[in-house]
């Protein structure tokens, strides 16, 4: 396994609205390390959908606990953690395509897990009573690898 | 948000975000348009750069009002992004992208006329 490079260590509160910082702040270092179109619209939005569960699943919206997100590279994938204190629920569930006969009844009805999921590489959750850590990988375009 | 109705379709124009926060303007706008007697209507996303998976619920709960009302909502204007998340979560049936611009006609065309 590759050295991992820690490029970018960012936080941001839990507000909604954050996430899109995390948002800008991924496609810069994505952009940096040869990512391009829609791999990065697709990156963005699992980011975004990270921290959103994050702010508010994960550390109950409480703003001045932070959302951590980390980007580093192994040298073949750029690869986002986001972490949160695991304030509220622990044990994300995975949602599905929509019934538009029985749309989602919550605010996001799990269909964030199900885009992270469809839209990156590679996810791993790791839930714990200290939170949740959701890793996402991106594999590098070839061009981009040494 | 702006409520263009034009003939027989009624657009719902959206211009910013749509996250979850959305929710209460678009129903505002939606309940706008069917007091003032819309029937067909189409919510256009041309002006969304970014939507969450709470926006697009809020989305999914607002065709659904439609479609209980007896009225067809059709989802109109998106990048090529959110048309794939939209076939991705099943929700490409009610999208619809006019072949020429704001010629919405055949958005109803399958409208199934009371007997």
């Amino acid at each position: 396994m590759p050295n991992k490079q820690r490029l970018v260590e960012l936080r941001i509160p839990s507000v909604f609205g954050y996430e899109k910082v995390a948002m800008a702040t991924v496609t810069a270092v994505a952009t940096r390390l040869g990512i391009t179109g829609e791999r990065i619209s697709d990156l963005r939005t699992a980011v975004a959908e990270a921290c959103i569960n994050a702010i508010e699943y994960g550390n109950g919206s409480v703003a001045d606990v932070p959302v951590v997100i980390t980007m580093s590279t192994d040298g073949r994938h750029l690869l986002v953690d986001v972490r949160d204190r695991g304030l509220g629920e622990t044990k994300p569930r995975m949602g599905k395509m929509v019934d538009i006969q029985n749309p989602p009844t919550g605010p996001h009805a799990n269909m964030g897990l199900f885009l992270i999921h469809a839209l990156v590489d590679e996810v791993d959750i790791v839930c714990r009573a200290s939170g949740t850590h959701v890793h996402m990988a991106m594999r590098l375009p070839e061009m981009a690898l040494h | 948000m702006t409520v263009q109705p034009q003939a027989a379709v009624t657009i719902l124009e959206v211009r910013g975000d749509v996250t979850m926060d959305a929710e209460g303007e678009l129903a505002t706008a939606y309940e706008t348009a069917i007091a003032a007697g819309a029937q067909d209507l189409i919510l256009s996303l041309a002006g969304t750069e970014y939507m969450s998976s709470g926006g697009i619920a809020v989305i999914t709960n607002l065709v659904h009002a439609a479609q209980a009302s007896g009225r067809i909502m059709k989802i109109s204007g998106l990048n090529p992004h959110y048309q794939k998340i939209f076939r991705m979560m099943g929700l490409a049936q009610y999208c619809w992208d006019p072949a020429a611009p704001g010629d919405y006609r055949g958005a109803f065309a399958n409208r199934k006329e009371p007997s």
